[in-house]
This record gives C-alpha cells, sequence and structure tokens, in this order.
C-alpha cells in the first residue's frame, strides 16, 4: 500500500519533472527569442537613428578613395612618361583619377542628407584639393596647358606634329567631340544607311507618275528634278520634296506630313496632315491640311486651296481624314517672321491667277 | 550643398520629373506627347517655340518641354537645358536624308555640361511607315558607341499608333526615379 503509494509519488514527481523542465525549455527558448530580436532591434536602431556608423563607413571610404588616387598621383610624378604610348595612356590616367573623384563627390552629394555640415564642407574640400592635385601633376608631368578653349586646334598642330598616330586620335577624338567635319564625313561613307522608302531622284524635263501599283514605300521621296511634271497618286505617310526646280507637283494625300526642302519656281498641290516647307523660291502652293503649314528661309511663296483631282480623290481624302476643306492653308506660320504682322515671304494668291482644278491625265 | 539638399527634399516630396523632348523638326515630337495624353494624333502642328505637357505616370509628375525643331528654333535648346532630368531624343526613322544632320545636334547636345546627368532616351519613331529604318542601323549611323557613364537606351517606337511610346517612357522614368529618389524607396 505505501509502497504503492510511493510509486505513484514517484510517478507524480516525475512527471512534475517533466513539466517543469518543458517550461523551462519555453521559457529559455522564449528568452532567447527575446534577446535575438532584442538585438535585431537595436541593430535597427543603430542604422536608422544613428547615421553616425553611416557617416565614419562613409568618411572612411572617402578617405580610402582619397588615398589611393594620392597614391596613383605620386607615382605617376615619380616616373613622369616619357615616350608618346606613355603620355597617351597617363592621359588616360589622369581621365580615370578625375573620373573618381566626380565619382566621390556624387557618393557626397547623395550621403549630403545624413552628413552634418562640417562633414559635408570637408568631404569637398577633399574632393576639391585632389582636383587640384591632379590638376598640378598632369601640368607637371605632361607637356599641355591648363587653359581648354582649343580642342580643334590642338587637333590640328598635333595631326601636323605627326602623321598616322595623329590621324587616328584626331578620327577618334572628332567623334566624341560631335563628328562635324572630316569625321562626319568617313561616317557617312562608312555608315552607308540605305533609304528604305522609295526614291526618285535626278529627273529632267519628264512626266513622272507615281500610282498605287508603281509604289514600293509608302515613304516616298521626289529629290533632284527639273522641268518636271509629277503626279503621286499612292498611299503614302511620308512624302519628301527635295530641290526641285520649275517642276508641277501634284500629290494626293499624304497620311503625315510633307516636308519640302529646296525649291524654286514651281507649282505644288498637295493634301497633307500638315506642310512643312523650308528654302521655297517663287513657288505656289495649292494645300489642304490638318494643321498650319509652316515656312523657313522662303520667300514669294504663294498659297491657295487644293484644287487636284484624280480617280477615287473623295475617297482617299477620306481615308485620311483630309476631305473636309478648312481655311487652314491660308494661316501660314512663317519661323523666319515673328512679329505679329504679315509676313512679307508669302502671300495669299489672288483668285484671277489661281490655275483651274488640274486633273490627272 | 545646403542649396542642394533643400531641393532634393523639395523634389523627394512633390516627385516631379522634368524631360525635355527634342530632335530635328518632322522627327514626331509633339505626336509622341501627344499620344502620351491621350490625345488626337492627327491633328498635330508644327511646333511653334515650346509646349509643355504635365503628366502623372507611376506616381511621379511628369513635365515634358516640348521644344521646336526647326533650324531656327534650335539655338533656343540651351534654354531648356537647365534641371532637365531626362533627355528625349526623337528621331525621323524614315529621314536618312538627314541623318547627317541629326547626328550632329545630338553630338551636339550630349557634350552639354548642364545636359552631363541626364538620362537619355531616343526613340527611333515612326516605326510604322515601312521606310522607316531598324534601330539598330540607325544607331550605327549616329555613332553611339562612347558614351561614357551617361544611362541612355534607345526604343522603337510609333507616335501614331502609340507602339513602344510607353516603354520608352517606363525606362526614362524608372531610370531617373532610381537616381533621384532612391533615398525615398
Amino acid at each position: 500500500m505505501v509502497e504503492d503509494n510511493l510509486v505513484k509519488r514517484g510517478e507524480a514527481t516525475a512527471l512534475a519533472e517533466e513539466a517543469d523542465a518543458r517550461v523551462v525549455e519555453k521559457l529559455s527558448k522564449g528568452d532567447a527569442e527575446r534577446v535575438a530580436q532584442r538585438e535585431r532591434r537595436k541593430e535597427r536602431e543603430k542604422e536608422e537613428a544613428n547615421p553616425r556608423e553611416n557617416v565614419d563607413l562613409f568618411n572612411q571610404s572617402q578617405q580610402e578613395e582619397a588615398g589611393s588616387i594620392r597614391s596613383a598621383l605620386a607615382e605617376l610624378e615619380g616616373q613622369p612618361p616619357s615616350t608618346k604610348d606613355e603620355i597617351h595612356a597617363a592621359k588616360g590616367t589622369f581621365e580615370n583619377l578625375r573620373l573618381r573623384v566626380l565619382e566621390m563627390e556624387k557618393k557626397a552629394a547623395s550621403a549630403s542628407y545624413f552628413l552634418s555640415a562640417y562633414d559635408v564642407r570637408a568631404t569637398s574640400d577633399l574632393a576639391k584639393d585632389l582636383k587640384a592635385k591632379i590638376d598640378g601633376v598632369q601640368r607637371g608631368v605632361l607637356p599641355r596647358k591648363a587653359f581648354t578653349f582649343r580642342r580643334r586646334r590642338v587637333m590640328r598642330e598635333r595631326n601636323a606634329a605627326d602623321g598616322a598616330q595623329a590621324a587616328r586620335t584626331k578620327a577618334k577624338s572628332s567623334v566624341q567631340e560631335g563628328g562635324a567635319g572630316a569625321a562626319g564625313e568617313n561616317a557617312s561613307a562608312q555608315v552607308a544607311v540605305e533609304a528604305r522608302g522609295m526614291k526618285v531622284e535626278a529627273r529632267e524635263g519628264s512626266v513622272v507618275v507615281i500610282a498605287q501599283e508603281d509604289a514600293t514605300s509608302d515613304d516616298i521621296e521626289i529629290a533632284g528634278c527639273k522641268d518636271c511634271v509629277i503626279y503621286v497618286l499612292a498611299k503614302m505617310a511620308v512624302l519628301r520634296l527635295v530641290d526641285l526646280t520649275s517642276c508641277r507637283v501634284f500629290c494626293g494625300p499624304v497620311g503625315g506630313s510633307l516636308y519640302l526642302e529646296g525649291c524654286r519656281d514651281s507649282v505644288v498641290m498637295a493634301a497633307a496632315h500638315q506642310a512643312r516647307i523650308h528654302h521655297a523660291h517663287r513657288v505656289d502652293f495649292y494645300l489642304r491640311t490638318r494643321s498650319y503649314p509652316i515656312i523657313e528661309k522662303c520667300s514669294e511663296v504663294r498659297f491657295a486651296p487644293y484644287a487636284f483631282s484624280f480617280e477615287g480623290r473623295d475617297a482617299a481624302l477620306e481615308r485620311e481624314k483630309l476631305s473636309e476643306e478648312n481655311d487652314l492653308w491660308s494661316d501660314v506660320k512663317d519661323f523666319g517672321w515673328l512679329k505679329s504682322t504679315q509676313s512679307p515671304n508669302w502671300t495669299v494668291l489672288p483668285q484671277d491667277q489661281r490655275v483651274e482644278e488640274v486633273r490627272e491625265g | 550643398m545646403g542649396l542642394l539638399t533643400v531641393i532634393k527634399k523639395v523634389k523627394a516630396k512633390e516627385k516631379e520629373i522634368r524631360l525635355l523632348m527634342v530632335g530635328l523638326d518632322n522627327a514626331g515630337k509633339t505626336t509622341i506627347v501627344k499620344n502620351l495624353c491621350g490625345e488626337d494624333v492627327s491633328k498635330t502642328s508644327p511646333t511653334l517655340g515650346f509646349e509643355i505637357k504635365t503628366l502623372a505616370h507611376n506616381g511621379y509628375k511628369l513635365n515634358i518641354w516640348d521644344v521646336g525643331g526647326q533650324t531656327t528654333l534650335r539655338s533656343y535648346w540651351r534654354n531648356y537645358y537647365e534641371q532637365t532630368e531626362g533627355l528625349i531624343w526623337v528621331i525621323d526613322s524614315t529621314d536618312v536624308r538627314r541623318l547627317e544632320d541629326c547626328k550632329r545636334e545630338l553630338h551636339k547636345l550630349l557634350v552639354e555640361e548642364r545636359l552631363a546627368g541626364a538620362t537619355l532616351l531616343i526613340f527611333a519613331n515612326k516605326q510604322d511607315v515601312s521606310g522607316a529604318q531598324s534601330q539598330e542601323d540607325l544607331l550605327k549611323a549616329l555613332e553611339l558607341d562612347k558614351m561614357g557613364e551617361r544611362h541612355w537606351r534607345i526604343v522603337s517606337c510609333s507616335g501614331v499608333t502609340g507602339e513602344g511610346v510607353g516603354k520608352g517612357l517606363d525606362w526614362v522614368v524608372e531610370d531617373i526615379a532610381a537616381r533621384i529618389y532612391m533615398f525615398n524607396n
């Protein structure tokens, strides 16, 4: 009986101990989690609320970078470049160093929101100092003037100085510069971009008809023609008329813009969303457009409403949203005349001088 | 530096981005802008001077400066460079004749100090026309291989159909936002 009780008690104690152990385990687990959480929070607070860490890190990285730039400069100063190639390489190095300083400045600018005024000042001074140092060393090491206002002339001088290499660098640097001049011409010879639109060129004294079945593209260019009569009846998105002399051009509707450059003593009839006219002299335009026509560097150009008729004209005009007559043809804007008075470069073509409606064929 | 901080803070609050649209005349700049604003593109007029459009896009307020491209207007482009975060250069992909002009004007912009930090998006426009050049060929002709550190991209598009226009804008806004507003996100 007693034994029985003892056994039971023993079991009870064992059970109780087990329960204790579980509680302890649970508690310690929870505690560990809390500790970890606290650590994480602390960590986060450090990062968020206390940017001092960032500032130190930032300052350190700036100093390191500055140190590495300084040592690179010292190296250059210790062994000044002598041959052409070395000088060339050194130039690259200087450029590179400048870029690194620029990078530092950029970093400083983006870090400025958490830096103190002193730190901002110190970093900008550091960058200024580095730049001055780079300039100084470059002046000392490379035979070069500090003031730059003469890229082109320097290029020419170098060109005269030595042949092949100068030619090579020249091609390179003028591409960077904007490719004007010689390099530009080179480039257009190298990269010949084939026109993909339809092109009618260099006709003289002939009648040209571009009907729908003749058109190979909806991008049509007619250039360099003289004494021609030209009919364009195909569906077009783009029409360019370039360098026409004493021509009569009659066009169906253009779904986009009519671009004209260089035209003399001619008559042009066209319907288009836009009419952009450049360098036209003594040309009569018969237009229907969806926006005001513009002229630039034109003289003695006259305007009248569209008067070209051909088979299927109405449907074609309808398709390009040009079926409605409007007065935009007389609302010409001259880029060379900004005053509010009438531009002397264009006039409305008097009624009695307009041609009768022109029919194709 | 203090001023810079103030400007950055103000800008961050408003989330404004200033984009400048340039390119030769007849490139299709206004058409692209109109397409972005959902306006009728068939009634586009050649731009006399400039136009400003404001547009909400992905949580940013875009101020798009659409500047005319006529030869007479190009000398005024410089007046719009200040504070431009994104440069959108539009090319008429059908106009092979003036590609050389296009290249020259673009390279002139790229050496401009005030635009040095601006993201560059090139739109190869008018891809809906059968005579359009591919963006690869245009890229070759424009010789854009030496861009240095500038963030740039070329995107084929059509201002008339709207294809590619949104894609280009998305990229340029994303790129600028990552640059300017990185501390806000």
